[in-house]
């Protein structure tokens, strides 16, 4: 499934950073060894054991730091044409079956994290308040189970929390901005990781059917 | 990928990196928490409640609210509140759903040199919002900024305060599109600028374009229930057979812009069959005798030829409405048909005025009465310090006298703009460019401004024109200052807030004009919270927050109304005005007269566009509301309405698309072939159209009537004249 320090990497990647920090982030010497990660998780989760990564060579150079931070200013806020906040509720449609969109701030996968958060002792950040399915989170949130060694449960996680990025990447690929491409580079490689894991946990479920193992 | 202080730093647990996680036992999958949830009964248990007022229209219905995991889980009307009486209407119910809208801004934003908007901290927009209004005050004065609201309870207080803190008299409400024409004719005549007809004690009540079932308050239709129940005569004077005229015994279609007729027809048959109550007029009148040569000639056969009524309705209702006085009056309305909507508003207004005075009905068991309010007294000026009122006079006031001055001419300040006099604008709670006249003019004169703020819960087309938008938070996340009702017991009710602060960075208006104040140099007015405000404003009427709190409405039986007291007219001569020499300096007779509308159909394909109230939604600031749009879709109800036998003639069926289309503008929507309208009218449901891209349920929906209206003003009054529209119709394909 890859290692910590690259899902901590790119939740700090959504969560916008001051240049200092952006500074740190990109420095050589750790962002080469994340995107060095980024690709073995992919390929440590792809069910081919291929990482399919034509992401990498976007992500190798990240945007300067006016670009990045001119993204985070002009599209990480709300109710603008341009925006394109990371939060799953916004791109998981609604219950009712003609939902075309999401179910707006706050829906179901708000409120799990929300009382995850809670329930494993931590507290959510003020900033998220309005967000604790914002995706910086949920990177965080399986970071810290990887690091804590609860690796079923960082898997599971992985598989049921990630499904929304296909959608959130449509949003993304239409925005005209110089670090657009990053961004998507960037959660075209999260799908990676997502995607195969996902994938592997159907094909055991299919698996423990068709041996009519019906604990699993 | 090595891990180091960089790529440990955790935002659930801590930069100092991350221990083993002992709480992991309490990881639960997300189908488990769905089953989990799916599982536990509906109940109150762990809920706690607030007392709120809606926010959807300018009612504000009270209710408790009830939170259960800090979220909304309920809302049921509050039985005392003036307004609510036990019930909320849809709005009430749709509208908490924009707490939760992907459409909330969220932060503060500036608009860069590509004409983007962009996040800015608070601390920045502040600074550059003061530097550029402390620019103005030194290069042009107090009298180059401007601020437009729509009245709620802690913006229209802050707001004004910030506007007199910073020396500027141009302070306006969104009066000018909605009832500016209304309360203005009725201050000439007598001297306030509404009245409230005692609607469940009349015998014959008539309700001139307003509609209590379409724009709704609950107490209004409550009472419109309980009169049609007792036996009153109801009598619906619109265009439009509205939803309200299920409780009514008429509907006359009027045509529109000529109400004024109709009344002064009504008034003429009053005095020439001498069927008026004289000794009132005789104790309490100035200027009757000019009034009836006035009206001499306004026989109900030359009413019938302008406002399609027949004469013999006319002498009838004249009639009837004579026998059923003291206890009969015509409703104030409110918007309906002569609040801004013609070139004779205004004057319309003051024929109600005059109509209802001759029936002897004021204050009058049944009439139209004066209703007492309870406002806040004097507060401690060292904690609350007064604000010097501004010098100068109100943008606008002189060449609209006779336009109210707590509402003030807004768009003309936009004109103004537009000319180069008006140099900052500022919009609470108010979308101009698209509600109030049309919006490529007043883009244009906003786009004029040097400095040009709004704010805001969503992208409005008027925070679109903006240099800053500051993000206000929802009225469920926000304590605002005591709402004191009029009514025959007067109350004051609260919005007390219900959720925390859901955006952290946006912030209530009372935090929002005070740091303003601040950076512009005026803080030192603003020394108080708005608790503590609220706190000092309660205790000035012998109650306190605390107690409000609880309750959410108390009452003062102390105030409460008497039939039959007389009223003190506010007036110069300190008597019922049927003349005004105000009226006649703008250019009006000194009673009114008749004054034709500005436009008139000319047949054929031509249409004059009206709108008005559909029961789901309020102007522009509904429209985004995602359960309150599903209504207007589920039922269709975007369609233009036309009058069936003109659609007949045109070829048009009912579902056509149409083309509608005049100089300013095109458009296309279907139709609704009914005979439910007027025939010289089309009318165009209100709220759609909306042209901001940032409104995802909103925009594309519908057609919006300010785009077919051409900037324009009502003599002396100053009203957007939103009817004065021709359009032409025609079956798109056809």
């Amino acid at each position: 499934m890859g290692n910590p320090a690259v899902f901590s990497v790119a939740a700090q990647c959504f969560a916008g950073m001051d240049e200092a920090g952006y500074a740190e982030l990109t420095a050589p010497e750790v962002w080469e060894g994340f995107v060095e990660g980024l690709g073995a998780s992919v390929e440590a989760c792809a069910s081919d054991g291929r990482s399919g990564a034509c992401w990498i060579d976007a992500l190798k150079t990240p945007p300067s730091f006016a670009d990045y931070d001119g993204f985070c200013r002009c599209h990480f806020t709300g109710g603008l044409p341009g925006s394109a906040l990371p939060v799953e509720s916004l791109y998981r449609p609604d219950a009712a079956p003609d939902a075309a969109r999401g179910a707006g701030y706050g829906a179901e996968p708000a409120r799990y994290m929300e009382e995850l958060i809670e329930r494993m002792g931590f507290s959510l950040p003020p900033a998220y308040r309005a967000w604790p399915d914002h995706l910086a989170l949920e990177l965080d949130m399986l970071a810290v189970l990887q690091r804590s060694g609860y690796e079923s449960e960082a898997r599971s996680f992985l598989s049921e929390r990630f499904g929304w990025l296909a959608d959130y990447r449509r949003r993304l690929a239409c925005l005209d901005d110089p670090a657009a491409p990053f961004f998507v580079a960037l959660v075209d490689a999260l799908i990676g990781v997502a995607g195969g894991e996902a994938a592997k946990a159907a094909s055991v479920a299919a698996d423990s059917c068709a041996s009519g193992d019906v604990s699993a | 990928m090595s891990e180091n202080a960089i790529t440990r730093r955790s935002f659930l647990a801590g930069s100092a990196g991350v221990a083993a996680l002992a709480a992991a036992g309490g990881y639960m999958s997300f189908g488990a928490w769905k089953q989990a949830c799916a599982d536990e009964p509906a109940s109150d248990e762990g809920s706690w409640f607030a007392y709120s007022m809606c926010n959807a229209c300018s009612s504000k219905c009270g209710y408790k609210a009830y939170v259960k995991r800090g979220r909304l889980s309920k809302l049921i009307p509050n039985e005392y509140d003036a307004h609510a009486q036990g019930k909320i209407c849809a709005r009430g119910y749709g509208y908490p759903a924009i707490v939760y809208s992907e459409d909330r801004l969220t932060d503060p934003l500036k608009k860069n040199d590509k004409g983007e908007f962009e996040v800015i901290s608070w601390e920045q927009a502040y600074q550059e919002i003061g530097d550029k209004v402390k620019a103005i005050l030194d290069s042009d004065g107090p009298q180059a900024l401007a601020m437009v609201q729509d009245p709620r309870p802690s913006g229209a207080y802050y707001t004004k305060r910030f506007m007199d803190a910073l020396g500027s008299p141009n302070f306006y409400t969104h009066g000018a599109a909605c009832n500016i024409s209304k309360a203005s004719g009725f201050s000439q005549v007598i001297g306030a600028g509404d009245f409230s007809a005692d609607v469940e004690n009349s015998k014959m009540i008539m309700y001139i374009g307003r509609s209590v079932a379409d724009a709704v308050r609950p107490a209004h239709l409550l009472a419109l229930q309980k009169a049609h129940d007792n036996g009153a005569k109801v009598v619906m004077v619109d265009p439009r057979c509205n939803n309200s005229t299920v409780f009514a015994d008429e509907w006359l279609p009027v045509n529109p812009g000529t109400d004024l007729a109709f009344l002064l027809a009504m008034s003429h048959v009053l005095i020439r069959d001498g069927i008026y109550d004289a000794a009132y007029v005789a104790e309490n009148v100035v200027g009757f005798d000019e009034f009836a040569a006035g009206v001499k000639d306004c026989t109900p056969a030359w009413a019938e030829a302008i406002c399609g009524i027949p004469a013999a309705d006319i002498e009838r209702l004249a009639v009837e409405f004579s026998q059923a006085a003291p206890a009969a009056c015509i409703d104030a309305g409110w918007r309906g048909a002569f609040g801004n909507q013609y070139a004779n508003s205004g004057e319309t207004a003051r024929a109600i005025a005059v109509f209802n005075t001759l029936l002897g009905c004021w204050n009058q068991k049944g009439g139209a009465l004066f209703l007492p309010s309870v406002s806040a007294g004097k507060l401690d000026e060292e904690k609350f310090p007064a604000v010097p009122k501004p010098e100068g006079k109100k943008v606008g006031s002189e060449e609209y006298p006779l336009a109210s001055s707590s509402m003030g001419v807004n768009v003309f300040a936009a004109q103004r703009a537009k000319e180069g006099a008006i140099k900052g604008m500022f919009f609470y709670n108010s979308n101009m460019v698209a509600g109030y006249s049309n919006p490529v003019y007043l883009q244009e004169c906003l786009d004029a401004l040097d400095l040009c703020v709004v704010v805001d819960i969503q992208m409005s087309e008027t925070a679109l024109c903006a240099d800053y938008v500051l993000p206000e938070c929802s009225f469920l996340e926000r304590l605002e200052l005591p709402a004191f009702n009029g009514g025959k017991v007067p109350s004051v009710s609260l919005r007390d807030k219900v959720l925390d602060i859901v955006h952290p960075n946006t912030k209530p208006c009372d935090e929002i004009f005070t740091g303003l104040a601040e950076a512009c140099g005026v803080g030192e007015y603003f020394p108080f919270t708005v608790e503590e405000l609220a706190d000092a404003q309660l205790k000035s009427v012998g109650l306190s927050l605390d107690a409000l709190r609880k309750v959410g409405t108390i009452s003062f039986p102390e105030k409460a109304f008497e039939y039959g007291k007389a009223p003190k007219w506010k007036t110069p001569s300190e008597k019922i005005q049927f003349v005004s020499e105000a009226c006649v300096a703008a250019g009006y007779t000194p009673a009114p007269t008749w004054v034709a509308p500005a436009v008139t159909p000319a047949g054929g394909n031509q249409f004059r566009l009206i709108t008005g109230k559909q029961a789901m939604h309020s102007h522009t600031m509904t429209a985004n509301c995602e359960p309150l749009m599903a209504i207007t879709q589920d039922y269709d109800l975007t369609r233009i309405w036309m009058n069936a036998d003109r659609a007949e003639q045109l070829g048009i069926s009912d579902g056509d698309e149409v083309e509608i289309s005049n100089d300013q503008h095109t458009g296309r929507c279907r139709v609704k072939v009914t005979q439910r309208l007027n025939p010289t009218a089309v009318f165009l449901p209100p709220a759609y159209g909306c042209s901001s891209k940032d409104q995802h349920t909103a925009y594309g929906i519908g057609l919006r009537s300010t785009d077919f209206q051409a900037y324009q003003l009502e003599n002396g009054y100053g009203s957007t004249m939103s009817h004065e529209i021709l359009v032409t119709v025609k079956k798109v394909g056809a």
